[in-house]
């Protein structure tokens, strides 16, 4: 069973560490996303795991096989691992056609004839590539290209796959389109499926599980949602969502065991958390995702916070409304088509059950609700 | 009206540079090489003076010194005084030189893209060292090597015996085929131009995306299938360029074949256009420049035709630094042959050089002694005069700045009209006119030396601004070597994305500032070696000045003086300072830009 | 491909248009009106007029040779010259680029191959001939026209094993056995004293003199069977097949003496000396019946556009005085002045060397009036063995 595990894995280009001490376990079946912004280890992870890059130190283990092992000296070579990669940049050999490409690795592992042919004609049909069978890449466009790359890596049916960045190169409607003929690609294999990429929404949409990086150290390992809900750290918060979560600096007074006093937006709120948590009083930030500041007509709820219309961006289906309170802007959602002129009033509460608070370092301490 | 329209297009062509460049080269070049080729042709048409009396008087006619006739062919080709005249003069050189050139294309490729991927794609050791010696073969002239393998092979059993180093040290005599003959031949040429495909395919593949292999990789292809099915394809190009070059230098070649190949009665092309030039039949010379002309066009025709026009637009997007180095099983042991296998090669000859320049007495080494380059007094004891130790003699450092001078401000123009080139043809890649361009530019190098300076020579006299003049030497040399530069210009500048400049464009870079800025730094290496390799070759060129310099004012010139008149202890340290201020040039580029004739690849 | 060959042919014959047509040789006649001036003047009236003529300019020669020693006829004279050293190819060649189009390049040329030098560069009015009326009476009426400098050797000389062997060569005829497999000499499609040496060999004097010691060598007349035009055909292709080409004197030479007992080459008798030449014979001095080598001439002439006519005689009345040859040539064994007042110089002499008289009785020498007449037919042939060995 190819269930991967990484132990304390390590990245070193001379002094500079890339990678830091990575713990990862990634089940069978899984559909993992690597999530971290430009340059945070994302790509050097996956290269480790598909042997491509050798790490500094660590273990690497595929499907209870040791593939790499600073300590025994095991590094077995990626043509040994049993995966499928798809490059960020495609990698397609420019002197094959479409259809050589995608049949090479099948002639490699010694396929019939009839069956090489078959198998190609079945990855051309369900990436709809078929009529291109014989140009070479160079007369292709990106997002032709890329089926190209993905059919060729598919071909095999690897029992791991690995995605660098796929979507990256392809227009917003194609992508789209990519992530749900990939997601149901996962679906269909049953396949170990690990992708890298610096879209959240791709990450929290496809994947099972979201494993966030930030200049190579995990900050978060966990399904989609706990990520959104539970972030470990202002950091996972700010990158998860969108639009991005506002940050409230705040000064607090712890209460009781699970309470405190905040003072935010010019105004004293008292802040209520399910579970004990501890937090020093002083400066902290707190977290709310703009769909917990809904707006209300004024007068219409108790708690309302008074603050003025900076601008709206209506999407057709939600409307990001940016309110100016005090010295601070903070972004609200609300579903539907909705116009604010520019500095005209509005009411809105906080509304929620999952307000975060965050220490002076950036750590989460708990969430909960406040109230006025 | 009509009239305006036309020009504001003419102007409008003209506003991109890499029209300007292509139309610009191209009237440069044609006017630069139709007049060889121009007179090659007409000279094989007509008969020369000396050609009047031999035919004359053979076939019993009144033909007058530059009147039209096709003996000259029919002589030469087709048995119109013997068959077996053809078939000596002709035909069996012919067969001997394609042979010959075929063999050494191969060995170069081999050896140079074996040691381009173990340098690139391999954990071998001592890659620096392995990656700066390598070139040597390249620096020295090939005679030497030519007359080093003669003192390690040689021995009791071959020609007049003179026991060679193999003999004397391990007592085994190679047989004659060996030392005499298309095999050393064969293999010299292989081993002098083996740098130049290491040159050329290292290139490439140090620049190809490292991704285009690990996705074979992960696909399970083993390493064979994958250098099979996709490194080898990628680096055709360079492969097929290399092939093509160092074909047809080994087809123009003159010094290897007659230095082991005549002893062994193997006759190429070369060798007998010189006969026949020489011997009274010099229509006939022309005859056989043309067909070398014409088999050098065959080989373009057919290098086309091998890179198809739609594989050849192979755009590497970017660089990738993620290299994985293969694994070598046993390396240390290829490590360790490599290391030997260059120290014949490379190391030896030169220690040689060194060696015999330090004998008293020619090769006796227990009379060694400095005086060949320090003395400060006129060395005696010759039959002709040597003047004083290399290191004061003011002839031979007239003769070697000569030669510096001339060699760099060729490698300049040279370098520099290879980059433009290759930015021009690859600007326009696939319309006519930079596929001619690529074409005509590489012409030059299929008019054997000789050939191409006696035309300069006529040319000189022609135009006698020229005359004598350094310009002249210049222009000769810089035309002849321009297909080096336009070569590794043209397969730098294919491999750059079109967008890479675009994005130049976009902010609004202008043209001088686009190609300084972005495109030379990116392939600098590439390009680089476009200026040394020029510099290489016209540092240790003969042949093609020898009729156009006096002697003394190149350093070639002196060390064939010396060499002919058996003062091998001064030719043998000339040789030695041309190899030093090679590599003090390549050195000093290393140091200022980065990059070196090797172009540093996988030394750091 | 098949656009830039036509267009290259268009290009090229309209380039003929305006690059044809050379002009022909400028006759300078004051240059001949000097060299005839010249041949009457004793070396102090050369010298006055040739230093008023040249002052402090150079004297340009082209010289095949390497002897063209600077120093010694600078010192004799104050005349600085300036020499360069093509091959005999490369001099005729240059000779009918520059004086052929009028153009000034060198005063002198110290040159090989009579053949050229007859039907080129005299027949085209290139040169002039010039000969020291001083030295007249001592030269030879067959070495001045044109004038020969004088004669190099280059003899069969094989490996003695330091004295251990006497291979006694004495008939010329045992070149050609199978015992002599292996000579090394310089191809003469290559050098062309060789080939003219091969070629005046084909004269009926030469006829004679191998048909006599084929006599001797084999007890019977040689008849011919048609397989050759005449005998020394024959002898020419037996001993072509027999040789080794090599492209160098020197390396022949350094062969020779470096290689196995017994091993024979045919090399010029001056690098003689470059070697240990203890352990080398040489094979005129066991008598040989036929021939025991060539002597090939060194010609000396004036170009007939040279700036300064004078000098140029003065430097070849130079090569023919006693002290010239001596300084210029005469050092090494292997060269002999056509001035019959010259002797060897006594290193030389010392080294072994004989005076010009013996060489003219046992070498061959190269025949410029024989060699025109048959020159075509002769070299075609011994070219053809040559390139088809
Ligand atoms: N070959 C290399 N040598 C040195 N540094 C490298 C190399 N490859 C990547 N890095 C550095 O390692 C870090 C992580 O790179 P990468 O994994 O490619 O980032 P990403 O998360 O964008 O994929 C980056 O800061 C990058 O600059
Ligand atoms: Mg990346």
């Amino acid at each position: 069973m190819p269930e991967i595990v990484l132990k304390n894995v390590t990245k070193k280009w001379g002094g500079f560490t890339a990678v830091e001490n990575l713990n990862l376990e990634i089940e069978d079946g899984a559909f993992i996303t690597l999530l971290g912004p430009s340059g945070c280890g994302k790509t050097t992870t996956l290269r480790m795991i598909a042997g491509l890059e050798t790490p500094t130190s660590g273990e690497i283990t595929i499907g209870g096989t040791v593939v790499f092992s600073s300590q025994k000296g095991i590094n077995i070579s990626a043509a040994k691992r049993d995966i499928g990669f798809l490059f960020q940049n495609y990698a397609l050999w420019p002197h094959m056609t479409v259809y050589q490409n995608i049949a090479f690795g099948l002639e490699t592992l010694k396929w019939k004839k009839p069956d090489i042919e078959k198998r190609v004609a079945q990855m051309l049909e369900t990436l709809q590539i078929t009529q291109f069978a014989q140009r070479y890449p160079s007369e292709l466009s990106g997002g032709q290209q890329q089926r190209v790359a993905i059919a060729r890596t598919l071909a095999p049916s690897p029992k791991v796959l690995f995605m660098d960045e796929p979507l990256s190169n392809l227009d917003a409607k194609l992508r789209g389109e990519m992530r749900t003929e990939l997601k149901r690609l996962h679906a269909d294999t049953g396949s170990t499926f690990v992708y890298v990429t610096h879209d959240q929404l791709e990450a929290m949409t496809m994947a099972t599980k979201i494993c966030l990086m930030k200049e190579g150290v995990l900050q978060q390992y966990d399904p989609p949602l706990t990520v959104y809900n539970h972030p470990s750290n202002r950091f996972v918060a700010d990158f998860v969502g969108n639009p991005t979560m506002n940050f409230i600096p705040a000064k607090a007074v712890k209460l009781s065991d699970n309470t405190a006093r905040l003072e935010m937006l010019g105004e004293k709120f008292t802040f209520t958390s399910e579970n004990s948590f501890m937090l020093k009083d002083g400066d902290i930030s707190v977290g709310i995702r703009p769909e917990h500041l809904p707006i209300s007509p004024k007068g219409s709820v108790p708690g309302q916070l008074t603050g003025t219309a900076y601008s709206t961006l209506p999407a057709g289906m939600e409307t990001t409304v940016k309110i100016k309170i005090g010295g601070t802007i903070l972004s609200s959602v609300m579903f539907g088509s909705l116009d604010y002129k520019v500095d005209s009033e509005i009411c809105f509460t906080v509304q929620s059950d999952r307000i975060l608070i965050f220490d002076v370092d950036g750590r989460c301490a708990t969430s909960g609700t406040v109230t006025k | 009206m009509e009239k305006n329209k036309f020009f504001n297009r003419v102007l409008a062509y003209f506003t991109k540079p890499s029209n300007v460049i292509v139309v610009a080269f191209l009237i440069i070049l044609l006017a630069c090489i139709v007049y060889p080729l121009y007179s090659v042709l007409s000279l094989s048409l007509t008969v020369g003076q000396m050609d009047s009396l031999m035919y004359n008087s053979l076939f019993g006619l009144h033909l007058k010194k530059g009147s039209f006739s096709l003996l000259n062919i029919s002589m030469l080709m087709f048995g119109k005084y013997s068959a077996e005249y053809s078939a000596s003069f002709f035909w069996s050189p012919l067969w001997n030189s394609i042979r010959m050139s075929v063999y050494a294309s191969a060995i170069a490729v081999l050896i140079g893209g074996v040691v381009a991927w173990l340098i690139t794609r391999t954990d071998i050791r001592y890659k620096k060292f392995i990656s700066s010696v390598f070139v040597f073969p390249y620096i020295m002239p090939s005679w030497t090597l030519a007359l080093v393998w003669k003192n390690v092979f040689a021995n009791s059993q071959v020609g007049t015996g003179v026991t060679g180093m193999l003999e004397s040290l391990t007592g085994i005599c190679v047989p004659s085929w060996f030392v005499y003959g298309i095999f050393p031949c064969s293999i010299v040429m292989g081993i002098h131009y083996a740098p130049f495909a290491y040159i050329l395919i290292g290139g490439i593949l140090r620049n190809m995306d490292a991704n285009l292999e690990e996705a074979a990789t992960i696909l399970k292809a083993d390493r064979w299938r994958i250098i099979r099915k996709v490194t080898l394809p990628i680096v055709m190009p360079a492969l097929i360029s290399t092939v093509l070059l160092v074909f047809s230098s080994t087809m123009a070649s003159y010094a290897v074949p007659v230095f082991v190949g005549s002893p062994g009665n193997f006759y190429v092309m070369s060798t007998m256009l010189r006969a026949l030039y020489s011997g009274s039949y010099s229509g006939q010379s022309y005859v056989m420049t043309l067909v070398l002309v014409l088999i050098g066009i065959g080989m373009l025709t057919l290098n086309q035709a091998l890179i198809g026009k739609r594989k050849s637009f192979t755009t590497v997007t970017g660089k990738s630094g993620q290299v994985s180095y293969v694994k070598l099983k046993g390396n240390k042991l290829v490590s360790v042959i490599m290391v030997v296998v260059l120290f014949f090669m490379a190391i030896f000859p030169i220690f040689s050089f060194a060696l015999e320049s330090l004998c008293e007495v020619q090769g006796d080494y227990s009379t060694l002694t400095l005086k060949f380059w320090l003395s400060k007094e006129d060395i005696g004891g010759f039959q002709v005069a040597v003047g004083k130790g290399i290191l004061l003699n003011s002839v031979v450092w007239k003769a070697m700045l000569g030669s510096i001078l001339l060699s760099l401000v060729v490698a300049l123009v040279v370098g520099t009209s290879g980059f433009l080139i290759g930015y021009g043809v690859s600007k326009k890649r696939g319309s006519r006119m930079a596929t001619l361009l690529s074409n005509v530019a590489f012409f030059p190098y299929l008019i054997p030396s000789m050939a191409f300076g006696s035309i300069f020579l006529a040319v000189s006299t022609k135009l006698l601004f020229l005359r004598g003049t350094f310009l002249l030497l210049v222009i000769v040399a810089s035309v002849k070597y321009l297909p080096f530069a336009s070569r590794s210009g043209t397969s730098a500048m294919m491999q750059l994305s079109g967008e890479i400049e675009e994005a130049a464009i976009i902010v609004g870079a202008p043209w001088i500032t686009r190609m300084t800025k972005i495109l030379f730094p990116i392939q600098k290496s590439s390009f680089i070696s476009g200026y040394l390799l020029p510099f290489v070759s016209c540092i240790r060129e003969l042949s093609l000045f020898v009729l156009l310099a006096s002697s003394g004012t190149l350093i070639t010139t002196l060390l064939s003086y010396f060499d002919e008149r058996n003062v091998v202890q001064m030719s043998n340290g000339i040789n030695l300072l041309i190899i030093m201020v090679v590599l003090l040039v390549n050195f000093t580029t290393n140091k200022l830009t980065g990059a070196s004739i090797d172009k540093g690849i996988g030394g750091n | 491909m098949k656009k830039l060959i036509v267009l290259l042919l268009v290009a090229g014959v309209l380039f003929s248009c305006f690059a044809g047509g050379s002009k022909e040789a400028a006759q300078d006649n004051a240059v001949k009106a000097a060299v005839k001036a010249a041949e009457t003047m004793s070396w102090d009236e050369l010298l006055q007029k040739a230093r008023e003529e040249i002052g402090d300019n150079e004297l340009v020669i082209y010289g095949t040779t390497s002897r063209v020693n600077e120093k010694s006829f600078t010192e004799a004279t104050g005349i600085k010259i300036r020499a360069e050293q093509p091959d005999d190819t490369q001099i005729y060649e240059k000779m009918t680029a520059e004086v052929g189009n009028g153009l000034y390049g060198a005063d002198v040329f110290v040159t090989t191959d009579s053949f050229n030098l007859m039907n080129l560069a005299f027949a085209n009015g290139y040169v002039e001939n010039y000969v020291p009326g001083e030295y007249k009476d001592l030269i030879a009426d067959s070495d001045e026209n044109p004038l020969v400098a004088l004669y190099y050797a280059r003899l069969f000389i094989y490996n003695n094993g330091k004295g251990s062997l006497t291979r006694a060569i004495t008939n010329v005829w045992q070149l050609t056995e199978p015992e002599f497999k292996g000579i090394e000499m310089k191809s003469p499609l290559l050098e062309k004293c060789s080939m003219n040496f091969l070629i005046t060999l084909t004269s009926p004097e030469w006829q004679a003199k191998l048909a006599q010691a084929y006599k001797s060598r084999y007890g019977k007349d040689w008849v011919n069977d048609g397989t050759y035009p005449n005998i020394s055909y024959e002898w020419i292709h037996k001993y072509i097949q027999n040789c080794t080409f090599i492209n160098k004197d020197s390396t022949i030479a350094s062969d020779i003496a470096k290689g196995s007992k017994g091993a024979t080459g045919f090399f010029v008798y001056s690098k003689f000396r470059s070697e240990d030449y203890s352990g080398m014979t040489v094979a005129a001095f066991d008598g040989v019946e036929g021939f025991a080598g060539m002597l090939y001439p060194i010609y000396s002439v004036v170009a007939s556009n040279a700036k300064y006519p004078y000098a140029a005689c003065l430097y070849i009345n130079y090569l023919l005085s006693n002290n010239g040859f001596l300084k210029v040539f005469g050092k090494d064994m292997g060269a002999y002045s056509t001035n019959t007042s010259v002797a060897i110089s006594d290193g030389a002499k010392a080294a072994g060397d004989r005076e010009i008289s013996f060489w003219l009785e046992n070498c061959v020498i190269e025949d410029s009036a024989y060699i025109p007449t048959v020159y075509a037919q002769a070299f075609t042939k011994i070219a053809q063995w040559c390139a088809g060995k």
